[in-house]
């Protein structure tokens, strides 16, 4: 079983220049954009995806035909994917923090982890991880061959909506004095996103739970 | 003694096809070819047995072991295909660390010796191999688990006479344990004539005949007769018949027979693909 779990770090690796570059891009973005806390989102959203989408490289290569000749059980393989995604999502957080935590270190600026900044970021990287590769899974193993991509956008479509939907609830409240603004209050909801994160956590573990069992008993063709 | 792999009533329905009651044995020491025309359902059974996929009704096991209710019935099971089937970034090297951590009898020995005698180099990726590299690679992973039965599907299609021949002489090395088996399908008939024991006809989803290798070879005939020579023929003789412009070819089951009561007529050992032929597009006389 253990080699199951080797073959997919070393099929994420293969691709590493490519993986290095894109992370390096958007974690300069951020860096200039002075939105170094962004990066704590982006690497568990980064690395949990890498993971998922393993499924689709094993449909294209043959793997997946192959896996079924081993002596581990359909259901084990699948649960495989979500155990990766879910230790690859830990990585990422891992890093995304050390990486946050480095740079600003280097900007002298002070690492507010009770604020609401990294509250934010962390909720967002939450429901996109969970909500996406809770769907993408599954999605990806029953994709019709040539439709696999098409099932990473789709797996995108839930978790962009419960932030558009939080975006869209987030209001402001502006104190004045005459003509003179004395302050301005934004709401950000931060309840509303942490509930859609933990209900991001709950669509992903009853993927977990439900999907491999489901998917053991179908055809592979 | 238990058959290396036993298939009983095997079915499975599909839109535009249906497998119906696949019924057969591997015995133990034995390879048993599964010929038929494409589309005939060869790698479809294939696929039922490795559970690749789920049949509606039957019965499968492997040396008297369900696969679907003991899944380590499949460390027993080495497996090729018509292609290669392995991450082509992965190089060979790679590929043994993940495949060591998957089987449980992985022989990193063995696997050495067989990248050595396949000419495979190891540190190179998969996607640089030619067709006959990744075939010989699919094979010696196969083979490099302990197992005692191999399931091959079309696994030298394509290949040059060279890397065929180096792929025979490994199956046969394989079958110098009595207790190995061989179930394979090709639409490489001289590879089967030359390995296999026992040949297994599928036609339409359906098991036409099985029979001893040896018997098909040195008691099935090919005739060719007129139209008027046809009328005086004795049908139960006849397998098959094939209208051709000239002439009609007639398959026969036993060609000492028919010599003996037709000695004016010319009856030639059939080959396996000419029984193919017979069966796929021939008529009852």
């Amino acid at each position: 079983m253990k080699g199951i779990y080797r073959k997919d770090l070393y099929q994420i690796l293969a691709s590493w220049p490519v993986l290095l570059l894109i992370a390096g891009i958007v974690t300069g973005l951020m860096i200039y954009f002075d939105a170094a806390v962004g990066i704590s989102a982006f690497f568990p959203i980064y690395f949990a995806m890498q993971a998922a989408t393993t499924i689709i490289s094993d449909r294209s290569t043959g793997w997946t035909r192959m896996s079924t000749t081993f002596p581990i059980t359909r259901k084990r393989l699948t649960e495989s994917k979500y155990q990766l995604t879910m230790v690859s999502a830990l990585l990422g957080f891992v890093l995304g923090m050390a990486i946050w935590a480095l740079v600003s270190a280097l900007k002298q600026k002070p690492l507010d982890l009770a604020g609401d900044d990294l509250q934010i970021n962390l909720c967002i990287a939450a429901i996109i991880t969970f909500c996406a590769t809770g769907t993408l899974i599954p999605l990806a193993y029953m994709a019709k061959k040539g439709q696999e991509f098409i099932t990473i956008f789709a797996s995108f479509l839930l978790p962009a909506a419960l932030v558009i939907f939080w975006s869209q609830n987030i209001s402001s409240e502006v104190t004045m004095a005459g003509n003179d603004i004395i302050s301005v209050n934004i709401n950000m909801q931060l309840p509303m996103l942490q509930g859609m994160a933990i209900f991001s956590l709950l669509l992903f573990v009853a993927s977990y739970l439900i999907m491999p069992a489901i998917l053991a008993r179908r055809d592979q063709r | 003694m238990t058959p290396a792999l036993s298939v009983r009533q095997l079915c499975k329905h599909f839109p535009k096809f249906s497998l119906q009651d696949i019924t057969f044995d591997v015995p133990q020491g034995s390879v048993v070819g599964l010929i038929g025309e494409n589309g005939s359902g060869k790698s479809t059974t294939l696929e039922c047995i490795l559970g690749q996929d789920i049949p509606d009704t039957g019965e499968i096991s492997v040396y008297g072991i369900n696969p679907f209710q003991v899944i380590q019935a499949h460390a027993r099971i080495g497996a090729a295909f018509d292609t290669c089937l392995f991450p082509e970034v992965f190089t060979p090297a790679t590929l043994e660390k993940a495949f060591a951590g998957i089987w449980p009898g992985w022989d990193r020995t063995r696997w050495k010796q067989l990248m050595e005698t396949c000419g495979i180099p190891e540190d190179q990726k998969i996607q640089k191999f030619s067709r006959g590299m990744k075939a010989k690679l699919s094979l010696a992973a196969a083979l490099s688990h302990d197992a005692s039965l191999l399931i091959l599907d079309e696994a030298t299609a394509g290949l040059d006479p060279v890397v065929r021949e180096e792929m025979l002489d490994l199956l046969l090395d394989f079958m110098q344990d009595e207790t190995h088996s061989i179930l394979m399908t090709s639409h490489i008939t001289s590879d089967l004539e030359r390995i296999a024991d026992y040949i297994v006809f599928i036609q339409d989803g359906r098991i036409v005949f099985t029979e001893e290798k040896e018997t098909l070879l040195n008691a099935y005939g090919m005739a060719q007769v007129t139209r008027d020579q046809l009328e005086f023929i004795d049908g139960d003789l006849v397998l098959r018949k094939r209208t051709q412009p000239l002439a009609t070819d007639l398959l026969v089951a036993d060609r000492k027979q028919f010599a003996r009561r037709y000695p004016d007529y010319a009856v030639m050992p059939a080959t396996l693909d000419e029984i193919v032929l017979m069966f796929t597009k021939g008529e009852t006389l």
